[in-house]
């Protein structure tokens, strides 16, 4: 509950807006109670005149008034309503902002690990989820529960008018009933509901390998016992929902059985107050008709409060993504480190798992303005780590990275990117224009430098050929451009950034074995003043302009030729 | 439903669709459950009923307190039962929905492991989730509310404007002029908010594809600094497309609106003829004879006239969200599968290593372009063969062939003297052992990995093949071993790990026909050396049929075939 409480108070910003959607919200409901209650009252009132006129008796009745009340009570309901729905709507699409931005910053301090996780759709599912059913806590769980006190205690005002005692009574009973019928869908539903959430995500990530694996359970599992237990679970799943369904359903009933009951005693009660002459005949009728609208308030409350596993479950796990370990959060306060410090690598160790053996064992590198160095080895031995690390993405097990005489992971990323720029060896795009992707390396940069860094890469006469130019929209990803034309532009977006420190991870990648290496040669030429490290697989790519290490077993060892 | 209907309105075919999932157990329960929606509607009538003698007894006709206590007791009776009513409905409702659901369920399961990996991937992984995940429970909603309450809600309207005829054919005849009047108003106000609609669903799905993509990316974005821009610019997009979807929900609210104000204004204008009957200011039509229990009768009728309906709007973005989840579920039932049909009580692969005859095959891509053509080969039973060729050649196309998940466009496969359709399902399978390029292992432990093919191998037998596949070298160092749990909860393994996971595995199996495919091309060098050490120790104990661009990895298989020469053009 304390996490869900966190959520609660994350909404505290947007008090007005929820308060105005819930005034609506109460005065529609209000409205409705009225035109019950007075329509009752006005037609008792007519049926007893109309009585006393047809025997003669010169009685008169006022019908303008309570008329002019009915009809301003329909088109209130209609009004509020509306309203209501809009203002609502407003202030959940506000909170799903809200949520969205928390979530956005609370990942932002991040370990790279943790956020490389974030590729994988299963959890950026899980996020989305989460954040789409936190969005609707005000809306199907709170609103309607204070709306339904409030309309409780409105209802139970105005009966006290004329019947203090009757209308407590049936406020208290209603209010006593309600809360025992929450209480027990809570109690009854805590067990079932935390299940199913768990169930229900345990079947979709069993699901979801499956189908990955589709060819090793052909031929591993070749009976389908996988597939008999993943049924199994779809099966437990329906089972735990049908368990759920069945107590909102009784708790529903429950809660009609009470509003009847109400409206029965208020009856019974009303009736004895007449005959005691308390109360009149249309009074009687009114206070009778109040208590039987009193039930469309208290009907939403066991749906809404049979979501509240659900809604526990998802405040939880997003809450969990938050805490989940931080990188170290350098202050972005502080002096921007001159341009042109040499950066330095000082017998830096590194592992990506304890038990594994070191993928970087003492390396020391320094770099000056101007160098070329390509480091070379097959996949997987930690050339990658080895750029990571200068760019201070990740933590050394032993050893410093030091950009002039600041350890480079504690320069804050802003500062940072404007020393360092990182092409990451999987090709990262967004959606949004061509232009929008290469200006987030360099917002300030000019629509000529754009076309410089698209000309370096070889993508500018692809780009004017494009109908809209620079401001050609790519989809989610980056997508529709082809593999090449995207690695290329995130090259051209690297390039484009400030930084005299340009780290290149497997530049070529998915490029022809040619273009890469006619890409690289331009670069080399153009940029004097950079350094430009990067690592590579296929040698046969490197230019001769670079010095050449190679990785093996931990160690930076020279190395001579391509081959 | 008419033929023509279908056509024009594809929103139709897809409710009949919806319709015909109905099993006959769920039709009964629906039905059930309808009956007992009507009851409880009819015992609602019978209690306001009862409320409007009780006054009318009490204040006008003076009626004895016998008669009082009769009304209240039969009224105390009816609260139950209307309750009662009201949860059969539901959970009935409820069970047929599930049952339904789980009965499709069943169906797209089987359907995913009738198309196989070749007409999945075919259809998409991830469109596949989709149908059988999210878009299964999207259907929920529409059988256990939705198909219910469209019942309801011409019955119990009807029920009471019957009612209120027999006391006032006025006032029914002004609710029923009321009540057709609203899908009316709501079609004219409708026609507009539906396209709206789907703009602001548009504009919604839009708005968490950008979500999704900023979050993505978000190690990229905060490597360029711009992590900070990046809250900024998803507050401004937010808000952006807040205001584009408030403009269109106040539209679409209207028809909503419309609902409410009518249902208000036919209650108001019931108590007002009602009243100004009982004043005897009206003399029209039947309007003179209302009495105090006619009037308040009739008065409290008229709510319940329009609370079906507006359940009924209420249940209609369950209507929606099930007609477009049908269409992603059909799309998945209606793939046709690329694989070769089996014969039932077909042969099974004998346990000692088979030889493979390949002839004049061809491949193509569906029904269209022939990619492939008059491949022949012959594979004797222990000897070893290596597809060669660059990637698009070919080389994964006449694996699946040989392993009975690609129908072959012609020419024959014959696997231990058998063709593919000659084996009953899962015979074929079971004397094969394949390894990828890009192994999937499931969630559980590295034991329940290597032990899939094997649940009851011995210990020492799960050992050997895990130190033939070099698995224990790294599973030894994890804290729990072999019981390490891996996928989402458990600890990472790396790509090399998890291949020498799903090479134990195939070694446990011990099959007489190994197929790899492209078995080392992301490997690191210590995977790649021991994957190749313990693939080289296999040769000559099974038929070995590897593709590979790579060959000079394995030197020790002498019979090489370059897929490049048999190309169609």
């Amino acid at each position: 509950m304390s996490v869900l409480g966190y959520f609660i108070r994350l909404h505290a910003r947007r008090w007005r807006w929820l308060a105005g959607g819930l005034l609506l919200m109460l005065l529609a409901v209000l409205s409705g109670i009225g035109l019950l209650a007075l329509s009752g009252w006005f037609v008792t009132a007519t049926g007893l005149t109309g009585l006393l006129m047809a025997a003669g008796a010169s009685v008169s009745l006022d019908i303008y008034r309570p008329g002019a009340g009915i009809r301003a009570f329909a088109v209130g309901r209609a009004v509020f309503r509306y309203g209501e729905r809009l203002l609502n709507h407003e202030a959940v699409l506000r909170t799903l902002a809200d949520l969205r931005l928390w979530v956005v910053n609370g990942l932002l301090p991040k370990r790279r690990q943790d956020l490389a996780q974030l590729r994988d759709g299963e959890l950026l599912n899980r996020i989305t989820t989460d954040v789409d059913t936190l969005d609707q806590l005000f809306l199907r769980l709170l609103a309607p529960s204070i709306v339904a006190a409030l309309g409780l205690l409105a209802a139970g005002l105005l009966m006290a008018i004329w019947a203090p005692l009757t209308g407590f009574l049936i406020v208290v009973l209603l209010l006593a009933g309600s809360l025992c019928c929450i209480g027990w869908l809570i109690w009854r539903g805590h067990r079932p509901g935390t299940e199913l959430a768990a169930a229900q995500s345990h079947f979709r990530q069993q699901l979801i390998a499956s189908l990955n694996a589709m060819t090793e359970l052909r031929f591993f599992d070749s009976d389908g016992r996988y597939g008999t237990a993943l049924l199994d679970t779809g099966r437990h799943t329906a089972r735990l929902r049908l368990q759920l369904g069945q107590q909102t359903a009784l708790g529903d009933s429950l809660l009609t059985v009470l509003s009847q009951l109400a409206v029965w005693l208020t009856a019974l009660f009303g009736i004895a107050l007449y005959g005691d002459g308390a109360i009149s005949g249309p009074i009687l009728v009114m206070l009778v008709l109040t208590v039987f609208a009193l039930g469309e308030i208290l009907r939403p409350l066991p749906t809404a409060w049979q979501q509240l596993g659900r809604l526990q479950w998802s405040a939880v796990r997003l809450f969990g993504l938050r805490q989940s370990d931080s990188g170290p959060v350098p202050d972005e306060s502080g002096s921007d480190a001159p341009a042109e410090q040499p950066l330095r690598m000082e017998q830096v160790s590194f592992r990506y798992r304890d038990g594994q053996p070191l993928c970087l064992d003492a390396v020391s590198l320094s770099l000056h303005p101007g160098d070329r160095l390509a480091i070379v080895g097959p996949s997987g031995t930690g050339k990658s780590a080895l750029l990571d690390l200068l760019m201070g993405e990740l933590e050394p097990l032993n050893g410093r990275v030091m950009l002039g005489d600041t350890m480079v992971n504690a320069i804050p990323p802003t500062r940072r990117a404007r020393q360092l720029a990182l092409l990451e060896q999987r090709t990262v795009l967004f959606q949004g224009s061509i232009a929008d992707n290469l200006l987030l390396a360099r917002p300030d940069a000019s629509d000529a430098m754009l076309w410089d860094v698209l000309e370096l890469v070889e993508l500018a006469e692809f780009i004017d050929g494009m109908p809209d130019g620079l401001d050609s929209q790519l989809g989610p990803g980056g997508g529709g451009l082809s593999g090449g034309q995207a690695r290329r532009l995130a090259w051209a977006r690297t390039l484009l950034a400030p930084g005299n420190l340009l780290l290149l991870d497997e530049p070529t990648e998915g490029l022809p074995m040619d273009q890469g290496r006619r890409i690289l040669e331009r670069l080399s030429a153009s940029e004097s003043q950079r350094v430009i490290v990067m690592v590579s697989h296929a040698s046969a790519v490197i230019p001769d302009t670079f010095r050449r290490l190679q990785l093996i077993d931990g160690h930076l060892q020279p190395r001579g030729d391509g081959r | 439903m008419q033929a023509d209907s279908t056509t024009s309105r594809p929103g139709h075919e897809d409710a009949a669709w919806l319709s015909s999932q109905i099993t006959p157990g769920a039709r009964r329960r629906l039905l059930l459950a309808t009956a007992a929606g009507v009851l409880a509607g009819w015992l609602a009538i019978v209690q306001v009923g009862i409320i409007a003698w009780l006054v009318h007894a009490l204040l006008v006709a003076g009626t004895d307190a016998e008669r009082l206590t009769t009304a209240f007791g039969v009224w105390l009776l009816t609260i139950p039962l209307r309750s009662a009513g009201l949860a059969v409905r539901d959970q009935l409702a409820l069970k047929a929905a599930l049952g339904i659901r789980e009965h499709l369920r069943q169906r797209l399961m089987r359907q995913a492991i009738d198309l196989g990996p070749v007409g999945l991937a075919h259809i998409g992984t991830g469109r596949a989730s989709a149908a059988l995940l999210d878009q299964l429970d999207a259907l929920e909603g529409y059988y256990a509310r939705f198909l219910p309450q469209c019942v309801l809600a011409v019955i119990l309207p009807l029920s009471i404007i019957a009612v209120a005829a027999f006391l006032d054919w006025l006032a029914a005849a002004l609710l029923f002029l009321a009540l057709p009047l609203i899908p009316l108003f709501m079609a004219l106000v409708g026609m507009g908010a539906d396209a709206v609609n789907r703009r602001q669903f548009v504009a919604l799905e839009r708005l968490s594809g950008f979500f999704l993509d900023r979050l993505q990316g978000l190690a990229t974005l905060r490597q360029l600094g711009r992590g900070a821009d990046t809250a900024a610019e998803m507050r401004s997009t937010t808000d952006s497309y807040r205001r584009r979807t408030m403009s269109v929900l106040r539209v679409a609210f209207l028809s909503s609106a419309v609902l409410e104000f009518f249902s208000a204004a036919a209650i108001a204008m019931v108590a007002i003829y009602v009243g100004l009957g009982l004043l005897g200011y009206l003399t029209i039509g039947p309007a003179p004879e209302l009495t105090l229990f006619s009037g308040l009768f009739i008065l409290l009728l008229a709510p319940d006239v329009f609370a079906p309906l507006r359940e009924l709007a209420q249940h209609y973005h369950d209507r929606a969200a099930a007609l477009g989840a049908s269409r992603g579920i059909r799309e998945l039932l209606e793939q046709p599968s690329r694989e070769p049909p089996r014969s039932a009580g077909g042969a099974v692969m004998p346990p000692e290593p088979a030889p493979v005859a390949v002839r004049d095959l061809r491949l193509a891509y569906g029904d269209s372009k022939c990619f492939l053509s008059g491949l022949s080969f012959q594979l004797d039973a222990r000897s070893s063969l290596i597809l060669t060729g660059p990637s698009g050649s070919g080389k994964s196309s006449v694996l699946q062939a040989v392993m009975g998940l690609l129908a072959p466009a012609g020419g024959s496969i014959h696997i231990a003297g058998q063709t593919v359709g000659a084996f009953r399902p899962g015979g074929l399978e079971a004397g094969i052992g394949w390894l990828g390029q890009n192994p999937q292992l499931l969630p559980g432990s590295l034991r329940d990995n290597i032990c899939l093919a094997a649940p009851d191998a011995s210990e020492a037998a799960i050992r050997r093949a895990a130190d033939a596949a070099g698995v224990s070298r790294f599973a030894d160092a994890l804290p729990d071993g072999f019981d390490t749990e891996i996928g989402e909860r458990g600890a990472g393994i790396s790509g090399g790990e998890a291949q020498r996971v799903a090479l134990a595995r195939l070694l446990l199996k011990r099959p007489p026909l190994v197929i790899l495919d492209e078995p080392t091309a992301r490997l690191d060098p210590e995977s790649r050396q021991l994957v190749l050490d313990a693939l080289r120790r296999l040769t000559g104990q099974c038929t070995l049929l590897v593709a590979s661009h790579q060959p000079e990895q394995f030197d020790w298989i002498r019979q090489h075939l370059d897929l490049r020469d048999y190309a169609a053009s």
